[in-house]
């Protein structure tokens, strides 16, 4: 496969990769957007041929610390406290939509990191090594935070189901 | 109880890559075993398993889709390479400028202005040039404003001869104040300028003629001092949304803006069309 043709296979998973960190399609694709012009630019500056999708990663994964930072010192500028983007909810969907919704409502509980490394090893397939290099982390807090993150999702999906919030509860009327 | 031969005791570590499946097989043997005599951490692996599986199926459409024409590496590699010629002309523009000495002085500026803004010499880094000037100092009377009735659409149709859309941006809560038309190398560009109904937020709507740039779909690209642009092609002009609002919100105004324009004018009674196409316009002053 010719380097284009090996870029674009990964473009999929970096889009998914994108869409799971800023939750917004267009948002996703402009931060794919800048990770293929880096990695284009930036040709040259490739480690060895077996770890594009790795590089790729890595790209797009800074590129999006560095536009949260761009925005954050934006927003301190102009004083503007932007309102959080939508998030899915469940509404009248069906019963897979929401239980979709759930699990992406428990992984936004994660913070950031922890929530990177669930996707990147869990979703994208990487390996442990591939993941540390990805978030410039040593391997050890790869799989702490991958520990971290995986019980704490554990236990949000146990009291998501067992809990439900009082006052969604059904009341009998006459 | 614990287990007496040569291996290293199972950890938490044995146990996520027992879930990723990344043990070699003489350690997997070995954790499934350790599994089967603790119940509970089975249980837990099991969870843990399902937990991925989940993220996997919830997340698994956002690959499936097609991939936008703006993301095909071709299109990546051909807005790359105009980017960097129109650097290399910009700064060759630069040495010739100062070649020529101090009366060129404040032709030089500008071309090094117009250079500065962008570090990368972003496509339509002019349109950052055109906000500075017209649109972000708000409180300013914008000069030459048109604003007759509101009909900048027909004074800049006429102006340019073409048929010019004004996006309404009201929906996104911003009202046009009037526009302008600027000098550049490709012909005549015009800047919209709208005014935030709730602020004093400004915005810009920039257009300029590219008759000789394929389309384009939506980019954006940050400019320092906090402004957005997001700018595309349609294969007559290029056009650029510009203000200094967060990514995530101009981005909706701009595709709003985008899709004003490809639906194009609202079409006038078809006999006025006729008359209008066919009958030369007379200069008066």
């Amino acid at each position: 496969m010719d380097r284009d043709a090996r870029i674009e296979a990964t473009i999929p998973a970096l889009r998914r990769f994108a869409w799971s960190l800023v939750r917004d399609q267009h948002a996703a694709d402009d931060l794919v957007q800048d990770c293929l012009e880096r990695a284009l630019g930036s040709w040259r500056l490739r480690r060895a041929e077996g770890d594009l999708k790795a590089w790729l990663f890595t790209i797009l994964y800074n590129t999006h610390i560095d536009g949260r930072r761009r925005e954050a010192r934006r927003a301190r500028l102009l004083g503007d406290v932007a309102g959080a983007s939508e998030r899915a909810t469940g509404g009248d969907a069906p019963d897979h939509a929401v239980q979709f919704a759930e699990v992406l409502r428990h992984l936004d509980a994660l913070p950031e990191e922890q929530r990177a490394v669930l996707l990147l090893v869990g979703v994208e397939g990487l390996g442990y090594e591939e993941a540390a290099r990805v978030l410039g982390v040593p391997v050890g807090t790869v799989m702490s935070r991958l520990s971290r993150g995986r019980e704490r999702l554990r236990r949000l999906t146990e009291e998501g189901g067992e809990a439900p919030p009082a006052g969604s509860r059904l009341r009998v009327v006459g | 109880m614990t287990d007496p031969r040569d291996h290293p005791p199972i950890g938490e570590d044995d146990l996520h890559a027992y879930v990723d499946e990344r043990l070699d097989a003489a350690r997997f043997a070995l954790v499934r075993a350790w599994l089967d005599r603790h119940p509970e951490a089975a249980a837990r692996v099991r969870a843990l398993a399902a937990q991925r599986d989940a993220l996997r199926a919830v997340l698994a459409p956002r690959a499936a889709e097609p991939i936008p024409a703006r993301l095909r590496v071709a299109h990546v590699r051909a807005g790359l390479r105009a980017r960097r010629l129109r650097q290399w002309r910009m700064a060759a523009a630069a040495v010739l400028l100062l070649l020529t000495g101090a009366g060129a002085g404040w032709l030089a500026r500008d071309g090094l202005t117009a250079g500065g803004a962008t570090p990368a010499a972003a496509p339509m880094a002019e349109a950052a040039e055109a906000h500075r000037i017209f649109a972000a100092g708000a409180g300013q009377p914008s000069q030459a404003s048109a604003a007759v009735e509101g009909d900048l659409e027909a004074w800049l149709t006429a102006r340019l001869g073409e048929p010019v859309v004004v996006p309404d941006l009201l929906a996104a809560g911003f009202r046009p104040l009037g526009a302008h038309l600027l000098p550049v190398p490709q012909g005549t560009a015009a800047v919209v300028t709208y005014e935030r109904l709730a602020g004093d937020t400004r915005l810009s709507f920039y257009l300029r003629p590219a008759p000789d740039r394929p389309a384009e779909p939506l980019r954006c690209t940050d400019h320092p001092g906090g402004w957005v642009t997001y700018s595309w092609f349609d294969g007559r002009r290029g056009y650029a949304v510009t203000a200094a609002l967060p990514r995530s919100e101009l981005r909706g105004i701009a595709f709003a803006a985008e899709r004003a324009v490809r639906a194009g004018p609202k079409p006038p009674p078809a006999d006025q069309l006729i008359a209008r196409a066919e009958t030369p316009r007379v200069c008066i002053g």
